[in-house]
């Protein structure tokens, strides 16, 4: 058996369960998640011997999640693909419920600046590496993507009531 | 309008409901098919189509049960005593009883679940559910802050810290009688009374890793590696493993093992005199008897595999489950539908 083999499955047990977790937010929706991240894996794979000897695997798996996310959502946009699928929301999170909906609905590579903004705790420049666009192009997506969301900001203090 | 901070906790409340399930055998698939697809030209749909049976038997030399078919082996058929469906919010941790199994609420608190009167009463409230865990009939013991702390399952009392418990990498606890026993990557079996006291390692444990008290395995830290022996470490009793041909990674109770072979699982006895593949099974027993797959749990005390249907299938074909200490769930119509297998009788 393979050293490196053994390491990469090592690897895929140890972090599958953070990886579907991200996916699921990424994507809203988790069979695209888990096909995210089995897709993800198989380039991670191809290349493991390269990337194992640098820090960070996971954040290269990241990487290819979120382009790969948008990719993919611009080609299922064309195809007119907008398939019902399971909430992870229950029906009485009506707040919880209303983020959501709002989130999914946002084009994919403005959730994909959220996501990474909110849930991976990323600097803009950070964003920017991950998902090969420019700090200004983070910082716009961003912004729309909040106006869309009406997410009051930390530097606006305007008023108005939670959602 | 919401707050960043809200948005924040929405992701991390979504993130949190996602299920784990295997992902290597739909990477597998994937990489399959796009192989055929190079070598024949075949259409992409075929590969698709192939997804959903990628988890088929092929393995010809052992007996072979062919697990990815459905059948009349419906676990609410085979043992309707066992299954139940709770509130979506909660996951269940692990079994307790024949009823009665420790579950997890969303609210941010440990509880007994009776499946029998449908009605719950809380343990412990923490700020996050522990990842390490035991329990017996009366106690639950966790990790936390480098402490164990256990609580009582029905006398009302509160959870109390013992400890600390020394080392970054344990991973098994158990409850033993009187004593909390865990255990590291090779570096033996460790017990301490649960009012306190000094750590001790438990005598001729030492590179052992705890299976199922009483018993521990000379687990190698390398997955593919198998180990030698499972042992007593109350009677001493030694069983030595002897793999079947070609296996590797076993995972071994007393009795029984899984493996790899190839990209076949296998169960095999741990003394070597019988194996047979069942695809999907990885893992230790539960109980010494049950193992658990793609979408089946397998007893191989009774040589009977029975299929939970209900989960829903993942992109790879795999049905999309979790599972604790002897529990097996999924999210079902709203809810969580739950195996608990300390309901199955003894053959």
């Amino acid at each position: 058996m393979r050293p490196w083999k053994v390491e990469f499955e090592e690897f895929v047990r140890a972090r599958s369960h953070a990886l579907l977790r991200y996916g699921l937010v990424l994507t809203g929706s988790a069979d695209d998640a888990a096909d995210l991240v089995q897709e993800a894996l198989l380039k991670l794979n191809s290349s493991w011997r390269r990337v194992r000897n640098k820090d960070d695997p996971e954040g290269y798996v990241r990487t290819i999640m979120a382009r790969q996310h948008v990719s993919w959502w611009r080609r299922r946009r064309r195809e007119h693909l907008t398939p019902e699928v399971p909430s992870p929301v229950h029906q009485d999170e009506h707040e919880l419920g209303e983020i959501w909906q709002r989130l999914r609905a946002l084009p994919a590579r403005q959730r994909a600046v959220l996501v990474l903004r909110y849930y991976e705790d990323l600097a803009d420049e950070e964003i920017a590496a991950r998902l090969g666009i420019s700090q200004v192009t983070v910082r716009s997506q961003a912004s729309r993507a909040l106006a869309t969301l009406r997410v009051r900001t930390m530097h606006s203090r305007g008023g108005g009531d939670d959602i | 309008m919401t707050s960043e901070e809200k948005l924040a906790q929405a992701l991390r409340t979504i993130a949190d409901r996602a299920e784990n399930q295997d992902v290597l055998p739909g990477m597998m698939a994937k990489r399959r098919c796009r192989v055929r697809r190079r070598v024949r030209g075949t259409l992409a749909a075929v590969c698709v189509a192939a997804l959903g049976w990628g988890m088929l038997v092929v393995w010809p030399a052992p007996p072979t049960v062919d697990t990815a078919v459905p059948g009349g082996n419906a676990v609410e058929r085979v043992w309707p005593q066992a299954v139940f469906t709770m509130s979506g919010r909660s996951r269940p941790l692990a079994a307790i009883s024949a009823t009665e199994v420790l579950l997890w609420a969303e609210r941010g608190t440990l509880e007994v679940y009776d499946a029998a009167s449908k009605r719950s009463r809380t343990v412990a409230a923490l700020p996050q559910a522990p990842r390490y865990l035991a329990v017996d009939r009366e106690r639950v013991l966790w990790l936390a802050d480098g402490h164990a702390w256990i609580a009582p399952l029905r006398a009302s009392g509160q959870a109390r810290k013992v400890g600390p418990i020394a080392g970054e990498n344990v991973d098994r606890i158990a409850l033993a009688g009187q004593d909390i026993v865990w255990s590291a990557p090779l570096d033996g079996v460790w017990r301490m009374r649960i009012d306190g006291g000094a750590p001790e390692r438990v005598a001729k444990s030492k590179g052992l890793q705890l299976v199922e008290w009483p018993w521990a395995a000379d687990e190698p830290l390398e997955v593919h590696a198998n180990p030698a022996r499972v042992v007593n470490l109350q009677t001493g009793r030694t069983i030595k493993i002897r793999p079947a041909s070609g296996v590797e990674g076993l995972r071994c109770g007393p009795t029984w093992c899984t493996g790899k072979r190839g990209e076949d699982s296998i169960v095999q006895r741990s003394d070597g005199s019988w194996n047979q593949v069942h695809q999907g099974l990885r893992g230790y027993p539960y109980r010494d008897r049950f193992f658990t797959g793609s979408g089946e749990i397998y007893d191989a005390r009774t040589e009977t595999t029975v299929t939970f249907e209900g989960a829903k299938l993942g992109t790879s074909g795999g049905r999309q489950w979790s599972a604790g200490s002897g529990v097996i769930f999924w999210t079902q119509g709203g809810g969580v539908r739950v195996v608990n297998l300390a309901a199955v009788p003894q053959p």
